[in-house]
């Protein structure tokens, strides 16, 4: 027999969620721009994917307004993962849309032998619930702690100290998305460099804190772009 | 690059070793060379085998952990022959009379990790030292780092079998019943995860150098014992398919010998690596006759 030994193998899992702001205030043109946006970063995620081939790329989406929600709750195959639009309404539950994500982080279902997550924040705005104890609920897990955090900020009403406490990491900064156009731009580069990143980490020397991340942040060129939200 | 180390017998316990190393289909993507390094000795004369295999960090940033890998495994080794030479007389005429296990135990626990750490960073600031650096673009990570590299090792004796650990990888063992367990439990289940590992480099590495020390008894029950780094680990859906390893390769060495696995084992782990986990892989198999 020239079967070789061992079990069955597999790609090691990376795991994207994105994290969206659905409360009322992003209605109208943030909204759409966000569909618009995530809808046009997915053939790249693929590209991405199709030069990192020793990365499964697995999508979810949580949104939050007045509760959180899974909108795409199966970690979905990047090859296979279509978008379908929200809308927006109500308040914004953070909080409770990062306690659902660290349910998702457990150990069971991830495994030890996992990519380091990568979660984006999208929002406009404060959350309303208890951001803290999602928080905390989010770094209680050690996958958690291991994530590699985004955030971007829509508008200018967006809390930047809660979205830097959801980095936790004072050498990443929130990006500021003032415009349909930026905000595009922003969720290109978090679903591909980040991506890219991620698939390939870097060894990390410490048992603490978040993961190696080592890749250029975009330049904020908000202030060259008449339209302001 | 791979390379198949030819097997060895010896006379009281009679283990027979293969090893190999290949590089990680990631790594080829990228142009880059293996940083795994593995080397195997056998003392002859008092049937004693040696290995020791390390994994040097990937990533930008660590632009010498090839050499520092190969610096891990030489200065282990070399420090192996020195215990041996120390205690030459009782490897060969007092073996059979003398107890050695207090001595083992004394050096390689109080003696060799610290030791170890201390000879590899004197020649990572030799070669630092004697490299031109014009053209490198070096930023803010300290030269031990640009090195870095974890480190597993073995010695087994008809006395005392020693096995030390520094970072990630695998040395697992089996039994006659077949069954496989860790050399090293993790304590922590968040101890290494995702790419985490301890390392050569780390100011506090000593901390983290995990010793175990057996006398060999009549009741000497393994019959395989793996060690191999992380890459061929994470290439498996679970640790199950993992610890599959060992019963299979016993499997296949009573039904086809130890010549196909020699002539195979390289092909198997580059299979694994292209399908699984991309990462590099070194393995080194005792496999005990009966």
């Amino acid at each position: 027999m020239n079967k070789r030994p061992g079990g069955e193998i597999a790609k090691r899992e990376l795991h994207f969620f994105w994290l969206l702001d659905c409360s009322g205030s992003m209605e109208g043109e943030k909204i759409q721009a966000l569909n618009y946006a995530i809808r046009e970063a997915i053939p790249l995620m693929r590209s991405e994917a199709e030069n990192n081939p020793y990365a499964k790329v697995l999508v979810r989406c949580v949104t939050f307004s007045d509760t959180a929600k899974w909108h795409i709750a199966v970690p979905t195959e990047i090859e296979k993962f279509e978008w379908s639009d929200i809308n927006a309404s109500g308040q914004t539950t953070m909080g409770k849309a990062l306690e659902l994500v660290a349910e998702q982080l457990k150990i069971p279902p991830m495994t030890e032998r996992a990519l380091p997550p990568v979660l984006v924040l999208i929002s406009d705005g404060q959350p309303t619930d208890d951001f803290n104890s999602g928080l905390n609920t989010l770094n209680s897990q050690p996958w958690g702690k291991k994530s590699i955090r985004i955030a971007i900020a829509i508008g200018e009403d967006a809390d930047y100290d809660v979205l830097q406490k959801f980095i936790g990491n004072a050498e990443i900064k929130p990006l500021r998305a003032n415009n349909a156009d930026i905000l595009v731009k922003h969720i290109k580069w978090a679903s591909t460099a980040v991506l890219k990143a991620a698939s390939s980490p870097a060894t990390n020397l410490t048992s603490e804190g978040n993961s190696n991340l080592n890749i250029p942040v975009p330049v904020d060129d908000n202030d060259n772009n008449d339209e302001i939200w | 690059m791979t390379m198949i180390i030819m097997m060895k017998s010896g006379n009281s316990m009679k283990l027979q070793f293969i090893g190999s190393s290949i590089t990680g289909g990631s790594h080829i993507i990228k142009n880059k060379q293996n940083q795994d390094n593995m080397k195997y000795k056998y003392i002859d004369f008092a049937n004693i085998h040696l290995l020791s295999i390390a994994d040097g960090h990937g990533g930008d940033f660590y632009i010498f952990s090839d050499v520092g890998s190969e610096i891990a495994t030489c200065v282990s080794i070399e420090l192996m022959e020195e215990f041996i030479e120390a205690y030459y007389f009782y490897f060969t005429y007092y073996s059979q009379q003398i107890d050695i296990c207090d001595e083992a135990l004394d050096f390689f626990q109080n003696y060799y990790p610290k030791e170890l750490i201390s000879r590899w960073k004197n020649k990572v600031d030799h070669h630092f030292a004697s490299i031109n650096k014009t053209d490198l673009k070096l930023s803010d990570i300290p030269t031990y780092q640009l090195y870095g590299s974890t480190l597993i090792t073995i010695f087994i004796s008809d006395l005392f079998i020693f096995f030390g650990q520094l970072g990630d990888g695998n040395i697992v063992r089996m039994n006659k019943n077949l069954k496989v367990y860790e050399v090293f439990e993790k304590n922590k289940i968040c101890e290494f995860i995702g790419n985490d590992t301890y390392s050569l480099c780390l100011d506090n590495a000593l901390e983290y150098f995990n010793i175990k020390i057996e006398k060999v008894t009549d009741t000497f029950e393994d019959i395989i014992i793996m060690a191999s780094t992380d890459g061929y680990f994470n290439s498996f859906i679970n640790k199950d398919g993992f610890y599959q390893v060992p019963i299979d390769i016993y499997q296949i060495y009573k039904e086809n010998g130890l010549q196909f696995i020699i002539e195979n084992l390289d092909e198997w782990l580059i299979e694994t690596s292209l399908e699984g986990s991309g990462d590099d892989i070194t393995t080194g198999i005792f496999i005990r006759e009966v």
